[in-house]
């Protein structure tokens, strides 16, 4: 009888193993995890090199943790369980969650181009002066001549080879591991910036003034949702962004016109001006900011019953949801995307390089995207260079460096500027100096959310294009 | 690989597991774990493999030429010295020579070459079997070993290879030949391993990146005296968790293939000294320490502080090649001196919980040696955790203590000696609980085998609780894979 028990026993055990061991092996592998945003390990391929490195073993390890049977049930229930472990007393309202995303920013994500059909423009040609980085030899070979050089490109150029090549400070003086906080059914990055980080932040901003001619530059940087929603404590010191932005635009030369838009949404925290569940702002904040961008820069602000109305197909669980580990309390109330843009008529594309030859078509605001991620409604997401002409025939021109905060600004935009250019460094490099006085650039606005601050990947692809 | 790891568990465990239940000889079964250990050693590069082999072979050739009938005390004096010394090189090598020639260049002013050598895993731990092999065979209190595989199975053995315990060759050959492999045997093996699984994934690794967050944060500018003080005790229970967990594991799966394994660790946290703390502590190195160390120097019979000095300098440097580390054996040697000179009549005299108190206060301030190897951030931290203008805790600080209360809770309970009270208690009243938690100190190794009888329900009582352990330890696994991105990495 005690046989009995015994066998039974450790067949409990081992038939599990052996269930899984054998479900690994022949369940087809899953190819990407929509959520985490990334490609699932595949089943390695053997090779003697990969065996004696090691990678193979890495990649058999990364394929058992990528394949796991059941994994998105797993991941939910261990989920569940912390969550529940951290409120079971009852005593905490906020939750504060280690980060568990890829801190790096990547190439920024958009909706792509697939689909679309190729267009050429080559009178576009000879309103680049030089053949810029990122364009093969061959397209610069059926460049026409170079024009004369206008007044301000000598200038440029001249104030350009004065300048020493900017550099930022070391990696870890970017060191910080800022977790989400998780209040009620809102979740909040807490920013965090030092001295170092903050003048090299102001460096860059100033270089931008140095290298940009006549060309007026405009610097917005838009705090994010902690520095309104955060338990005071969270926003104090090096946290507090109504003290820190200041203090870097103090840092900036006065040539360089300041936005500031923490006054600008502060009235406005009781509207839905942030997402819950996503790091970004929504257009409705964004249009408070740009109200008070077209104060500073002299514009007349387009009002919001003059645009163009309505709401993205769709609700989503954004990057902070994903981030945080899929946290309960968010996923009860997902965000939506609500979106305007000036009732003009606007042609928008997407360019393969910087010469600007070849490109694709881009819609301001795409209404009915099927991303997971409806915040790529704007601008199609983050393209490495863009342009968005409106029939507001003022032959103004702007170019807007950003990152994806800037995206639901754009729309508001073309209601000021006939041509308005975006630049996202991450994809692409460009001599900003000779774009600047080529295209004519009438204002620069470099708008950032304040993480920016502490983010040398992004910074140091702008300081690559400042530095050509 | 790591055997806490979801290719151990789903991968090459069942498939072991399997092979030895269809091979139920001793010694076929020592070729099947003879092979899973080099598998399983090389697996993530075999280089290290070759080194391992190599460095057993040459201790398992040193040990031939001992025995050799025409080897003199004097040969064999000078064969164990140059396996010793031969050893030690090579741990130096791969462990200690950055470190010095660190040291080396603040000293004479010269930037160090960066090295580009690993330390090897386990290599701290299969070396030092390999020298306690040795220096009993030199002091003949065992036979040497003549066949190589059975010397291999010695060192790499897959359960112990890369973080101990360190098992005597004596305990280990015994058992190489003659143990009894039981079904009652591997069932406590598996409530063992998914224990010491629990203790490491449903505690330690959530209880990381907590600590990390206060103690590993760039700067202490936001952190409250409350809240430092929640990331040291943090630190406490996790290395304790982690390291017992990992020996837990190993422990149960040597004893799922049939072999008994020593104990190393025995709820240090309830010692009543420091003293008694490292006999409870990472049990396999102190007695490694004491053994070949400080009782050949003459233990406490021939210049005894210096002994302790060189011992406690050393346990310090093992843990790792850097001046915290010492300083940290030499925190625990001015503690176990004061002991003995001081307070020892004081302490054995106080109540218990006042014993225990003290020495895991001492503990946990050892920690804080420990985990920081930068002084000047060590400094900081004890500045927070103590200076009275820093505030008691603020909202962030509480928020993180409120969050993890019910994780600390429960790592506290499992470092009490909480189940072993238990089972003695149903012991007396008659009732046979299956050994949960096992560690077989508290009730004596006649009881190692699970004893089902009594109630019906035990057996599914503790199936219940393995299939329980095992999805939450899977879950949690799972959890830690979840790794998303800000933009699609396709």
């Amino acid at each position: 009888m005690k046989q009995h028990h015994e066998d039974w026993m450790i067949a409990a055990f081992i038939l599990p193993l052996l269930l899984f061991a054998c479900l690994y092996l022949w369940l087809p592998a899953q190819s990407v995890s929509r959520l985490e945003k990334r490609s699932l390990q595949q089943r390695p391929a053997f090779s003697l090199t990969a065996l004696w490195n090691g990678d193979l073993a890495g990649q058999w390890e990364q394929y058992y943790t990528d394949q796991l049977p059941f994994r998105q049930l797993f991941i939910q229930t261990d989920q569940l369980l912390s969550s529940r472990a951290q409120t079971l007393l009852g005593l905490n309202q906020e939750q504060f969650v280690h980060r568990k995303a890829d801190a790096d920013l990547g190439k920024g994500e958009n909706l792509g181009t697939q689909g679309k059909t190729l267009l050429s423009f080559p009178d576009e040609i000879s309103a680049s002066s030089a053949p810029a980085a990122g364009m093969s030899s061959d397209e610069s070979s059926q460049a026409p001549p170079e024009p004369e050089p206008t007044e301000a490109t000598q200038d440029t150029t001249d104030t350009q080879a004065s300048l020493t090549e900017l550099t930022l400070p070391d990696e870890d003086a970017y060191k910080a591991d800022n977790g989400i906080l998780i209040s009620g059914d809102r979740a909040m990055e807490i920013f965090y910036s030092s001295d170092t980080v903050d003048q090299a932040y102001a460096a860059v901003v100033n270089r931008l003034k140095d290298i940009s001619g006549k060309a007026r530059v405009i610097n917005m940087l838009v705090p994010i949702s902690s520095a309104f929603y955060a338990p005071a404590d969270y926003r104090s010191g090096s946290s507090d962004q109504a003290t820190v932005i200041p203090q870097i635009y103090s840092l900036i030369s006065d040539q360089v016109i300041k936005v500031d838009a923490y006054s600008a949404l502060l009235p406005h925290i009781n509207e839905y001006i942030y997402f819950r569940t996503d790091h970004h702002w929504t257009q409705l904040g964004a249009y408070y900011a740009y109200q008070a961008l077209a104060e500073a820069s002299g514009n007349t602000p387009v009002s919001l019953e003059d645009c163009i109305s309505g709401q993205v197909d769709g609700s989503f669980l954004g990057t902070l949801y994903a981030w945080s580990g899929q946290v309960q309390a968010l996923q009860s109330e997902p965000d939506y995307v609500d979106y305007w843009y000036p009732d003009v008529s606007v042609q928008g594309y997407i360019y393969n390089d910087s010469s600007m030859t070849e490109g694709y078509s881009c819609e301001l605001v795409k209404t009915d995207t099927s991303a997971d991620n409806k915040y790529l409604a704007f601008i199609e997401g983050d393209h490495g260079l863009s342009r968005f002409s409106s029939s507001h025939q003022n032959n103004r021109s702007i170019l807007v460096i950003k990152e994806s905060y800037g995206n639901a600004l754009i729309p508001f935009l073309t209601q000021n500027y006939e041509n308005v250019y975006v630049f996202d460094p991450r994809q692409m490099t460009l001599s900003l100096a000779d774009f600047i006085s080529d295209h004519q650039i009438d204002d620069v606005l470099m708008v950032n959310y304040s993480q920016i601050i502490g983010n040398r990947e992004w910074l140091n692809s702008l300081t690559e294009s400042l530095n050509e | 690989m790591l055997i806490s790891s979801l290719i151990f568990i789903y991968g090459f465990l069942p498939f072991c597991l399997l092979a030895a239940w269809m091979l139920p000889s001793p010694r076929q079964q020592n070729r099947l774990l003879l092979l899973a250990s080099l598998l399983f050693y090389a697996w993530g590069s075999p280089a290290d493999l070759i080194l391992l082999l190599c460095l057993s072979s040459f201790v398992w050739a040193i040990s031939l030429l001992m025995d050799l009938p025409s080897s003199s005390e004097r040969r064999r004096h000078l064969l164990c010295i140059c396996a010793v010394v031969g050893l030690l090189i090579v741990l130096g090598l791969f462990k200690y020579s950055s470190f010095i020639l660190r040291q080396l260049g603040l000293a004479f002013g010269f930037s160090p070459p960066q090295l580009r050598w690993f330390l090897p895993p386990g290599l701290s731990f299969y070396s030092f079997r390999l020298l306690s092999y040795i220096l009993d065979l030199y002091k003949k209190r065992i036979r040497p070993q003549y066949r190589w595989s059975a010397f291999i199975l010695y060192t790499a053995f897959f359960p112990q290879v890369t973080a101990g315990p360190i098992m005597r060759y004596e305990q280990f050959n015994r058992q190489l030949q003659h143990r009894d492999m039981s079904q009652a045997k591997l069932i406590a093996g598996i409530s063992r391993f998914l224990v010491g699984l629990s203790k490491k994934v449903l505690l330690a690794d959530r209880l990381s990146p907590i600590v990390n967050q206060i103690m590993g944060a760039a700067s202490f500018n936001n952190l409250s005296r409350g809240e430092a003080l929640w990331g040291l005790i943090g630190f406490t229970l996790q290395i304790y968790l982690d390291f017992s967990g990992y020996s837990d594991m190993a422990i149960g799966l040597g004893r799922m293939f049939g072999f008994s394994t020593p104990e190393n660790f025995n709820y240090p946290y309830v010692a009543r000294s420091v003293t008694d703390f490292w006999r409870r502590w990472h049990i396999s190195l102190s007695s490694f320490f004491r053994d070949y160390v400080y009782i050949p120097l003459g233990g406490n019979r021939r210049h005894q502080l210096l002994n302790l000095l060189l011992v406690w300098s050393l346990t310090g440097l093992w843990h790792g090649a850097d001046w915290n580390f010492i300083l940290w054996g030499l925190y625990y040697f001015l503690f176990l001196i004061l002991e003995k000179k001081l307070w020892k009549e004081q302490i054995e005299a106080a109540p218990r919980w006042v014993s225990s108190l003290y020495t895991v206060s001492i503990a946990t301030g050892g920690w804080l040696l420990f985990y920081f190897s930068d002084f000047r951030l060590a400094g900081q931290f004890i500045y927070h955790l103590f200076s009275f203008s820093v505030p008691l805790i603020n909202d962030p600080g509480l928020t993180t203590i409120l969050n993890n209360l019910v994780l600390y809770v429960a790592s506290a309970l499992v470092c009490l000696p909480l189940l072993p009270r238990l089972e003695v208690w149903l012991h007396k009243k008659g009732v046979y609980l299956p050994r949960l938690a096992l560690p077989s100190i508290t009730t004596g190794p006649r009881q190692l085998s699970v004893q089902l009888g009594g109630s019906r329900a035990w057996p599914l009582l503790l199936t219940g609780w393995h299939l329980l352990l095992l999805f939450l330890c899977t879950a949690a696994l799972a959890g830690s894979s979840y790794q998303p991105f800000l933009y699609f990495k396709f």
